[in-house]
C-alpha cells in the first residue's frame, strides 16, 4: 500500500473516532439543586440536567463533538445562523435556571470531555464558585440602554434657532449663505452631541444612586441591536432583589425624564450576572 | 410583573443583548484555546467579537465615558486641561461673538445640576 493512501486512511480513522465522541456542554454553575428537567439543550436534542460537583451543581447537557468539537466548531462559528441559534439557546437555558436561583454563567461553548472533568474543575475552583455565588445571592443583573434618532433630535433641538438663522441667511449673498449654512449644520451637530453626552452622564449618575453597581458596556452597532436609532449608552446594573419594586419605580421616573428629552430609554432584565461575576485569574 | 413602559422583563431581549453577553462575557475556563488543554482537559472556543467596538461610537462623537471619572481616571484632569487650552485659544482669537458660532460649554451646563 502506498504511503499516501495509508496516511489518508489513518486520518479518516481518527476523524471517525472524533465523530463518535460526546462532550459535556456546561452552561454555568448554581448553588442548589433546581428543577432543570425538560429544558432542551443547545443541540436541540439532549435535555439539560444538573451535575453535582460537591457544594455546587453544573448545568449541563450532552453534545456531539462533531458539531461542537474542534475543528467542526470553527466552521460553525463562521455561520451566523448557527451562532445566533446557539447563543439564544445558551441564554434560554441560563434564563430557565435563573428562574429558580442565581447562576454563574460560563462562556459560550465551554465543553468538557466528561463528568469527571467537570467535577475536577469544580473541585479545583470550589472557593471561586462559592464566593461568586454568595456575592450575587439576592442580586439581579439588569441592562439599561439609551438610544437616539440623531436627525430628529437635532431638528427638535434647534428648531427655533434654525428658523431665525435661516431668515438671516436669506439676506446674505448666495456664497456667504452657503458657508453660513454649513457652519450652522456643524454647530447644531455639536450642540446635539453635547446635549446627548450631558444626558447620558446624568443617566449614569442617577443609575449609580439607585442600584448597587453600574458597569458600562460597549456601544452596539445598529446591525446588532436591530434598531434604526443609534445607541448612546449601554450599561449593566446590579440590583438588590429585595428592593426590586423601588428600583422599578425609580427606573420609571428616570425613563420618563429621558424620554421627555427626546431620547429612547430601555431597561431589561433580569439577566444571568454576566457583568458582575469575577472572572478566573 | 411590571406594567412599566420602559422595562421589559425577559421578553424584550434582543439578539444584541444575548450575543454581547454570551460571546463576550462569562467565565472563561481555558483562555484562548480552541482544543483540549493539557492539565484540565476541556474544550473551549475562541470567539471573535461580533459586537461593534467603542471606536464606532467615538466616530459618532459619543464620548461620555471620557468624562466619567469612574471609567477614566484621567478624564477629569484632561477635561480641565482642555478647558484651559480652549479659554486661552478663545482669548487669543478674541473674535466678536456671533450667536451661531458660540460653542456652548459642556462642563458648565453639565454642572448646572438638576435641570437637564
Amino acid at each position: 500500500m502506498d504511503k499516501e493512501k495509508e496516511q489518508e486512511n489513518r486520518s479518516r480513522d481518527r476523524r471517525r473516532l472524533v465523530m463518535k465522541e460526546k462532550g459535556l456542554y456546561v452552561y454555568g454553575f448554581v448553588g442548589e439543586r433546581i428543577d432543570a428537567g425538560g429544558c432542551t439543550g443547545i443541540d436541540r436534542a439532549n435535555s439539560v440536567g444538573l451535575l453535582r460537583c460537591g457544594e455546587v451543581y453544573a448545568v449541563v447537557s450532552e453534545v456531539d463533538l462533531n458539531e461542537f468539537g474542534h475543528p467542526y466548531i470553527d466552521e460553525n462559528l463562521e455561520n451566523i445562523g448557527w451562532l445566533k441559534d446557539k447563543a439564544e439557546l445558551h441564554m434560554e437555558v441560563l434564563n430557565e435556571a435563573l428562574k429558580y436561583t442565581q447562576v454563574i454563567p460560563l462562556k459560550f461553548c465551554t465543553i468538557f470531555y466528561n463528568e469527571d472533568k467537570v467535577n475536577e474543575f469544580a473541585q479545583e475552583h470550589k472557593d471561586y464558585l462559592t464566593e461568586n455565588l454568595s456575592y450575587l445571592r439576592n442580586k439581579e443583573e439588569w441592562s439599561c440602554k439609551v438610544y437616539w434618532d440623531k436627525k430628529s433630535y437635532i431638528k427638535n433641538l434647534v428648531e427655533k434657532d434654525s428658523l431665525e438663522a435661516e431668515e438671516k441667511c436669506e439676506k446674505l449673498s448666495k456664497g456667504t449663505a452657503y458657508f453660513m449654512r454649513r457652519k450652522l449644520e456643524k454647530e447644531y451637530n455639536e450642540r446635539a452631541i453635547d446635549k446627548a453626552n450631558i444626558i447620558t452622564e446624568k443617566v449614569l449618575e442617577t443609575l449609580k444612586r439607585i442600584v448597587l453597581e453600574v458597569k458600562t458596556s460597549k456601544i452596539l452597532a445598529k446591525e446588532i441591536t436591530g434598531r434604526m436609532e443609534d445607541m448612546l449608552l449601554n450599561c449593566a446594573l446590579l440590583i438588590d432583589t429585595n428592593n426590586k419594586e423601588g428600583f422599578l419605580q425609580e427606573i420609571d421616573k428616570l425613563g420618563s425624564k429621558v424620554e421627555s428629552k427626546g431620547l429612547i430609554f430601555e431597561v431589561n432584565g433580569p439577566w444571568p450576572p454576566y457583568n458582575f461575576i469575577k472572572n478566573l485569574e | 410583573m411590571s406594567s412599566n413602559r420602559v422595562v421589559h422583563s425577559g421578553g424584550g431581549s434582543t439578539l444584541g443583548d444575548i450575543l454581547e453577553r454570551v460571546l463576550d462575557k462569562g467565565v472563561v475556563i481555558a483562555g484562548d484555546i480552541s482544543i483540549a488543554v493539557a492539565d484540565v482537559e476541556l474544550l473551549t472556543i475562541k470567539i471573535r467579537l461580533v459586537v461593534a467596538s467603542v471606536d464606532k461610537a467615538m466616530e459618532m462623537g459619543i464620548d461620555w465615558w471620557k468624562a466619567d471619572p469612574a471609567l477614566s481616571s484621567e478624564a477629569y484632569r484632561k477635561q480641565e486641561k482642555e478647558n484651559l487650552k480652549r479659554e486661552k485659544a478663545e482669548m487669543i482669537e478674541a473674535e466678536p461673538e456671533k450667536p451661531w458660532t458660540r460653542r456652548r460649554s459642556r462642563r458648565t451646563e453639565a454642572e448646572t445640576g438638576e435641570d437637564w
